[in-house]
């Protein structure tokens, strides 16, 4: 039998993770499913667990000139009714699982538990979102990109809490979120886009293109999106086929019982193409 | 009083308590002191199992396996070849080898998990090889026609697995009574599954009662399969003497219950000088997993659909159900006329395609009247008003003006329409010659109206519909009509809730029923009225030439899907549904509305949306998030018509409606994908990974 203990204060789930090595429980709704035991018998966590959604000072939502920040332990549900919420983010949670989940379900949790279809990862990876992770005695702050280390791996210590979610502002003239799931609704996603750009009189000054469900981690390439800020969206046409040869190789998608190889890889590639269509017309 | 019109909807009778949560479900069941049932299954698909290394087991605990059946080894149905545990061989992945029992769950689970078995692994089947049953029936002069014809066009159809996905997985509980076995179960037919168990137990029929829990949906999941584990439940509780749950988790449900048969379907018509199909060729392949269950009785239903709505004078028709290393299938709402439907309209479709005859007209031409001989030359006697049901749904929907539209390959959008019909109550001389069914009305000193029969509300609205026929005969309030869950020690055995025969059949004998108690009423007295089945006398069929009259009566729908297909990702997007269907007089509007939005959604999501597959005979989908139904935002508004076509036998003029909802989604939708992406689909589910396909290998 494992011990579950429950914490309502940031202080003491920061003391708790420092004397204990444990298993975190924020809204559960994959700890739960991914722990699953047979009807009323006790969920078959793996070791002792911290249950932290209790934690008040968490909860909570900053929207900021320069950024938008989003706390811990705050739910889905609270994040796609906040009139800050990025529009790219809203147009995400819009589609995401199902009322109940988005109730419980957390974008902290979902970070942390890196699985490479979550649509939320998706978006904050084009974001730009940093990552901040404390402890007892120590805070520090990761790109996502570098708190993402591996197909369900995240570089958060074993004492370490996610306490908030950093998203600075950013304007885009494009923004584009396209999730293809089994139904359109509570879907887990055979594939996902993300693409924002910020086009001005022509140029591309900025871009960011991201694809989920298609490696171990969230695609993201910055020497890709790179070679394209300054360009004139004009010439992106000619250059769309060499822009998919560029992300090609690290389009590596499995034939699972959701969906084949070949569909994922397909459908993002006509997904970059759509986007870049986008910026051009 | 209920004076006004039947078909004018009253609150759905169980609607309260299943919304206030009062309504008892199996798993809400608990008896002091219960012991609780894990199955031990065989995890390869085919072999001989040579040792089972059971755990030691702590007081209290015990396995219960075949060795323990006091009677007879066998799941009692139509075909005696499926056990209630393996004996030496499995051929399933799944299969059912012994039960562990005792009081405390997690216990159960650990000792279950510590059972060792080692088999010795033979070859497995998954192809249509193995025919372990056939069929065959003969319409005219097919060597004939197809000799003097034209043209002649083949195709070949294929259809997958579905699941019923009812809201809740299979369970029972039961106890020791008397000197017999009680049990309560999740479930659509109590006397097959007292019967099952009394086979099994060798226990007479004093000695087995079924009674039935409130029932999270059905679809025909919960036709035979609970039989299974009720044999094994009793044999487990004769043997332990203590009251045990048995409830199966939600991807054991969906990994080891019976499905839709996976089907391929040959069609081939031939074609005379004036373009019209003559005679049709045609074979049904059904893969019927390890074990034959009700196989059989679905291959033969989807024969007999071979025509479906149209009168073509010469036909060949064969069957063949086959044995593959898979987990049973088994009956599922429409019991194998959605595969053939699915195959003959679309056949329809591209019979016409072919012939550059425009699809619509080509059909009509062919379509059934009244008086025409059906497949098997029995008579289709009651007025068909099926050209104004069409009718009606082609100016709703605007049909003709976009099929035009549509056409346009650049658009992606499509328009489909199938048209069908499906047979009510059981094939053939069944409800003559096997089931016999019994209805009794028992009224009280006080003057309330026992309604007795086996039917089951299964959700579908049968305590609404057949309490509104006896309030309406007997001319009294619907509360003084009392429909208790079936329970075998009191009620007579009305045949199983299945096969669209509890309007009708069962609802007929309660009419019936009803008049008689009305005429012979006596204000407080008890009196007990009982009917049984009587079939028409002009309904003639023969079983084994498969001649005659396959149906009593015949309910009819017509289905239009709109849809739009994403370029970019190839997704089916539902744009909007009609529907008009005669069911003879809707018993209640609201309870046939709700009939045509579950049946559509689950028709259509069949043809387009669920996909199941195996994996060296291992369910590959076996969850709710990776077994994709549709869900209320990937329908579109549905616009269902009803139109009065009273069946003259019928209660009030009522026919079947349950299954007529979904037998013609998957070729409504599948036709719409199909004028959308500009290429022809011959196979089911139409999902995006498949159009890519199409669309990208041209």
């Amino acid at each position: 039998m494992v011990n579950t203990h429950r914490v309502t204060t940031l202080q003491d789930a920061l003391r708790y993770l420092d004397e204990n090595d444990c298993y975190i429980v924020n809204g559960g709704t994959d700890a739960m499913v991914q722990h699953r035991s047979w009807a009323e018998t006790p969920v078959a966590f793996p070791k002792d667990t911290l249950f932290i959604h209790d934690i008040k000072e968490l909860n909570y939502i900053e929207a900021m000139p320069e950024t938008f920040k989003i706390g811990g332990t705050c739910t889905y549900e609270s994040l796609l009714f906040h009139p800050g919420c990025p529009k790219v983010l809203k147009a995400c949670l819009e589609l995401f699982a199902s009322p109940g989940i988005r109730n419980t379900a957390t974008l902290a949790g979902n970070i942390a538990n890196a699985s490479p279809a979550a649509d939320g990862l998706l978006v904050l990876y084009a974001l730009n979102a940093q990552i901040v992770l404390q402890s007892r005695n120590n805070k520090r702050i990761l790109p996502v990109m570098d708190m993402i280390t591996g197909l369900k791996k995240t570089a958060r210590n074993k004492d370490e809490l996610i306490t908030e979610i950093v998203i600075p502002t950013t304007s885009f003239t494009h923004s584009y979120f396209k999730k293809i799931g089994g139904r359109k609704s509570d879907a887990i996603s055979k594939v996902s886009f993300t693409g924002l750009a910020r086009v001005e009189s022509g140029i591309i000054k900025d871009i960011r293109l991201a694809l989920g469900a298609v490696n171990i981690t969230v695609v993201r390439r910055p020497e890709i999106e790179q070679d394209l800020i300054g360009k004139k969206v004009t010439d992106v046409i000619s250059m769309i086929s060499d822009i998919k040869a560029r992300y090609e190789p690290h389009i590596k998608p499995i034939d699972d019982q959701r969906s084949t190889s070949r569909y994922r890889k397909t459908v993002a590639m006509n997904l970059i193409e759509t986007f870049m269509k986008q910026l051009a017309q | 009083m209920l004076k006004t019109d039947i078909s004018r909807s009253i609150d759905n009778v169980e609607g309260k308590e299943k919304i206030s949560g009062s309504a008892k479900y199996i798993s809400d069941y608990a008896i002091e002191g219960m012991y609780h049932a894990k199955t031990v299954r065989a995890t390869i698909a085919h072999g001989n199992i040579k040792e089972i290394k059971l755990p030691h087991f702590p007081e209290g605990y015990d396995s219960v396996d075949y060795s323990d059946i006091p009677a007879d080894n066998v799941v009692g149905m139509i075909n005696d070849d499926w056990p209630v545990f393996a004996e030496q061989e499995v051929n399933h992945i799944g299969e059912p080898i012994l039960l562990i029992v005792g009081p405390d769950k997690t216990k159960v689970a650990k000792l279950a998990q510590a059972v060792e078995i080692v088999y010795e692994e033979k070859t497995p089947v998954f192809d249509f090889k193995n025919s372990v049953k056939q069929l065959a029936f003969k319409k005219g002069n097919v060597k004939k026609a197809f000799q003097e014809a034209k043209q002649i066009i083949k195709h070949t159809y294929e259809t997958g697995y579905q699941e019923q996905a009812y809201i809740e997985p299979q369970g029972f509980i039961g106890y020791p009574e008397d000197a017999g076995i009680t049990l309560i179960g999740s479930i659509q037919c109590p006397y097959y599954v007292k019967n099952a168990v009394m086979r099994t137990m060798g226990l007479d029929e004093d000695n087995v009662r079924v009674k039935q829990a409130f029932v999270g949906g059905a679809f025909g999941g919960k036709e035979e399969f609970p039989s299974l584990m009720a044999c094994q439940l009793a044999v487990a509780i004769q043997k332990i003497q203590k009251p045990i749950k048995f409830i199966y988790e939600r991807e054991e449900d969906m990994e080891v219950t019976t499905k839709r048969h996976p089907s391929r379907t040959v069609m081939e018509a031939a074609i005379d000088a004036s373009g019209r199909i003559s005679a049709i060729r045609s074979h049904l392949s059904l893969d019927a997993g390890a074990y034959l269950g009700l196989s059989e009785v679905v291959l033969s239903r989807g024969m007999l659909a071979v025509t479906n709505a149209y009168t073509v004078n010469n036909l060949d028709v064969r069957g063949d159900v086959y044995r593959t290393h898979t987990v049973p299938n088994g009956a599922f709402r429409g019991f194998g006329a959605p595969q053939m439907i699915y195959a003959i309209e679309m056949f329809m479709h591209h019979v016409a395609k072919t012939l550059n005859q425009d699809p619509f007209a080509f059909r009509m031409a062919h379509l059934v009247k009244q008086g025409d001989l059906t497949a098997t030359g029995g008579i289709f006697r009651d007025p068909i008003i099926l050209r104004d049901m069409i009718t009606h749904a082609v100016e709703a929907s605007d049909y003709h003006a976009k099929v035009k539209k549509y056409n346009d390959p650049n658009i992606f959008k499509g328009i489909g329409m199938s048209w069908f019909l499906h047979g009510c109550g059981f094939t053939g001389s069944g409800e003559k010659d096997k089931i016999k069914a019994k209805v009794t009305l028992e009224k009280t000193k006080d003057d309330q109206v026992h309604i007795l029969v086996a039917a089951v509300d299964m959700g579908q609205g049968a305590k609404t519909t057949l309490r509104k026929i006896v309030a309406g005969i007997l001319e009294l309030p619907i509360d003084v009509i009392v429909f208790d869950n079936p329970d075998t020690r009191f009620v007579p055995d009305s045949g199983p809730t299945v096969a669209s025969r509890t309007a009708m059949i069962v609802g007929g004998l309660l009419a019936r029923a009803a008049k008689t108690l009305k005429e012979d009423w006596i204000t407080g007295e008890s009196q007990t009225v009982s009917k049984r089945y009587e079939q028409p006398e002009y309904v003639a069929w023969d079983q084994e030439k498969m001649q005659g009259d396959a149906y009593p009566a015949y309910s009819w729908g017509v289905n239009i899907v709109e849809v739009e297909v994403d370029k970019t990702t190839y997704e089916v997007d539902i744009k909007d549904i009609w529907s008009v269907y005669d069911l003879g007089k809707a018993l209640d509007e609201n309870v046939v509305l709700g009939q045509a939005d579950g049946g559509q959604a689950q028709g259509i999501g069949y043809g387009y949306l669920e996909v199941m597959r195996h994996d060296g005979g291992r369910i590959r989908q076996k969850n709710m998030t990776d077994y994709i139904i549709p869900t209320a935002a990937d329908m579109a508004p549905s616009h269902n018509h009803i139109m009065d076509n009273p069946y003259p036998l019928g209660p009030y003029g009522a026919k079947g409606v349950g299954e007529l909802t979904l037998v013609g989604g998957a070729p409504a939708v599948s036709l719409a994908i199909e004028q959308a992406i500009s290429r022809p689909l011959r196979k089911i589910p139409a999902t995006p990974e498949l159009l890519m396909e199409a669309i990208e290998h041209d």
